[in-house]
C-alpha cells in the first residue's frame, strides 16, 4: 500500500504528510513547542550562533580598532606635552621639598556580573586572587572612578561602586581646591557633603579624588557639579554631582593594582612601550628632554 | 548526494539569514533567503524536492521562533509543492519570470503566514502585508534573481536546470 502511495501519488502523499506534521507542530501547546524547538534548535543553531557572534564581534572590533588608533595617536601627542609639564612640576616639587607624584598602575578586568538594586550596585569582575587583586583596591573606568574592591573569591572580585550607600569618596574641586565627601543619593544622583556655605563651588566644576584618607588615589576624575544650593540652616552648601561613569553601561574596568612613581617610567611594559611607539610614531612629536619613554 | 546537497543549500540559507542577511537590510527590510532557496529548488527539481526542502527549511526557521512552531514549515511546504507542480506550465528559466515568480511566491507565502498567525484578523493582516511583505517581496525578487543569474553563470548555460532530483 505504502509503495503504491509513494509510487503513484508520491508528491501528494508527501504533501499531506508534511502538512499534517506542520499542523501537528502548530497545534502543540506553547510549552511543548518551546521544548521541541529547544531540543532540535540547539543543535541546529549552535554553530550559527557561534558564527553570528563571531561576525558581530569582528565587525565591532574592526570599527573600535580604527577609532582607538586615532585616539592613541592623539593621546600620544597629548602625552608628549604632559611629560614636559610633568618634568617641570617634578622639578618644582623637588625644589619645594614635596614628595614625588605617583601614578596608578592599571590592570584591565572583564565585567562578568552586576547586581543593581535600590541600595547599592555591585559588580563582579573576572580577576581575583590569582592576579593579586586585593580588597580595598580602587577600580576605575575610562571615564573615571568606579568604586573599590570589597571582596575577592578565587578568580572573581566583587566591586562596590560609588552608587552604593556604603561607599563615600573624598573629592576635591579641581578649580577651587575645596574638599568634600561624595555620597550616593539615589539612581544617578550624588551629593557632596561637608562643604561650608562660604566655600567656592560652582556649577560645572570638575571633581577629582582628593587622596585624603587613602581610600582612593589622588587625581582620579569623579564627576561634575550640576547644582549648588545653600542648606536650610545656612551652614552648608548642598552640592549636586553627576558622575562621569555610567555605572549601568560599564563593560570593562581597571583595578588600580599599585601606585608607581610617575617619573620611573614603569607604567608600561617593554612590549606595551613598543606598541605605543609603533601606533603613535607617524603622529608623535619629538621627544621632550627628560620625557622618559 | 543530490538530497544531501539540497539539505546543505537549505542549511546555508538558514545560516546566511541568521548571520549576514541582517547587515544588508534596508530600513529593516531583508530578503527572505530561505524562501528564495525553496522557490529555486522547487522550480529546478519539481514538487517532491520543493515539498521536502520547503518543509525542512521552514522547520529550521521555526526552531528559532518556537511560538509558531510549524507555521513556516507549513507555508513553505505549500509554496514548494505548488511551484514544483506549476513549473511545467510556465518558463521560469529567464530572469524576468524568475523575478516575477519570486515576487508572487513571497506575497502568497506571507499572505498564508499572516492569515494563520493573525487568525484572519484582516486589519492586522493587511497592514503587515502592505508595509512589510510588499517591500520584502521586491527585495526578495531582486536578490533571488541575482542568485539565479549567478547559478546560471556558474553552470555555464542560460536557463540550465540544476538537475533532476533522484527522490
Amino acid at each position: 500500500m505504502f509503495q503504491g502511495l509513494f509510487g503513484r501519488y508520491r508528491d501528494r502523499t508527501l504533501l499531506v504528510f508534511t502538512l499534517l506534521l506542520s499542523g501537528g507542530l502548530l497545534c502543540l501547546d506553547d510549552g511543548t513547542q518551546t521544548d521541541v524547538a529547544r531540543g532540535l534548535g540547539s543543535s541546529l543553531y549552535l554553530p550559527l550562533q557561534a558564527v553570528s557572534q563571531g561576525t558581530g564581534d569582528l565587525l565591532l572590533l574592526k570599527r573600535e580598532n580604527r577609532q582607538l588608533r586615532r585616539v592613541v595617536a592623539t593621546l600620544a601627542l597629548e602625552r608628549q606635552k604632559l611629560l614636559q609639564y610633568r618634568d617641570e612640576v617634578a622639578e618644582l616639587r623637588r625644589v619645594a621639598g614635596f614628595a614625588a607624584e605617583r601614578f596608578p598602575w592599571l590592570m584591565p578586568c572583564e565585567l562578568v556580573g552586576r547586581s543593581p538594586d535600590h541600595l547599592q550596585t555591585t559588580l563582579q569582575l573576572a580577576c581575583g586572587g590569582g592576579e593579586s587583586v586585593l580588597p580595598g583596591m580602587a577600580v576605575v573606568a575610562y571615564a573615571g572612578l568606579v568604586g573599590r574592591v570589597r571582596q575577592v573569591n578565587g578568580e572573581h572580585a566583587l566591586v562596590e561602586t560609588l552608587a552604593s550607600s556604603q561607599t563615600a569618596a573624598s573629592v576635591t574641586d579641581q578649580r577651587s581646591g575645596v574638599v568634600g565627601i561624595l555620597r550616593w543619593v539615589q539612581g544617578k544622583q550624588f551629593r557632596l557633603d561637608r562643604v561650608d556655605a562660604v566655600e567656592d563651588v560652582l556649577v560645572g566644576d570638575p571633581l577629582v579624588t582628593s587622596g585624603l584618607g587613602e581610600a582612593f588615589p589622588r587625581g582620579i576624575p569623579v564627576g561634575v557639579v550640576t547644582g549648588v544650593q545653600v542648606s536650610l540652616d545656612g551652614l552648608f552648601k548642598q552640592v549636586d554631582v553627576r558622575p562621569h561613569v555610567d555605572f549601568a553601561g560599564l563593560k570593562e574596568v581597571f583595578v588600580v593594582r599599585r601606585m608607581v612613581d610617575w617619573q620611573d617610567n614603569t607604567l608600561y611594559s617593554p612590549e606595551e612601550t613598543d606598541t605605543l611607539h609603533r601606533l603613535s610614531a607617524p603622529a608623535a612629536a619629538p621627544q621632550p628632554q627628560g620625557g622618559g619613554e | 548526494v543530490s538530497f544531501l546537497l539540497t539539505m546543505l543549500l537549505g542549511y546555508a540559507a538558514l545560516a546566511l539569514q541568521a548571520t549576514w542577511i541582517p547587515y544588508v537590510g534596508i530600513a529593516g527590510i531583508t530578503p527572505d533567503l530561505p524562501l528564495i532557496v525553496t522557490v529555486l529548488l522547487a522550480l529546478q527539481r519539481g514538487p517532491t524536492t520543493g515539498t521536502i526542502s520547503g518543509f525542512l527549511i521552514g522547520l529550521g526557521q521555526d526552531l528559532a521562533n518556537p511560538g509558531l512552531l510549524g507555521l513556516n514549515a507549513l507555508t513553505k511546504t505549500i509554496v514548494g509543492y505548488a511551484l514544483g507542480n506549476l513549473r511545467e506550465r510556465f518558463d521560469a528559466d529567464t530572469a524576468p519570470t524568475c523575478a516575477a515568480t519570486l515576487f508572487v511566491a513571497t506575497l502568497a507565502h506571507d499572505l498564508l503566514y499572516l492569515a494563520i498567525s493573525t487568525r484572519l484578523v484582516l486589519s492586522d493582516m493587511l497592514i503587515t502585508w502592505a508595509t512589510r511583505t510588499l517591500p520584502t517581496a521586491v527585495y526578495t525578487a531582486g536578490a533571488g534573481t541575482i542568485l539565479f543569474l549567478a547559478i546560471s553563470a556558474f553552470t555555464g548555460r542560460r536557463g540550465h536546470r540544476l538537475g533532476r532530483s533522484h527522490l
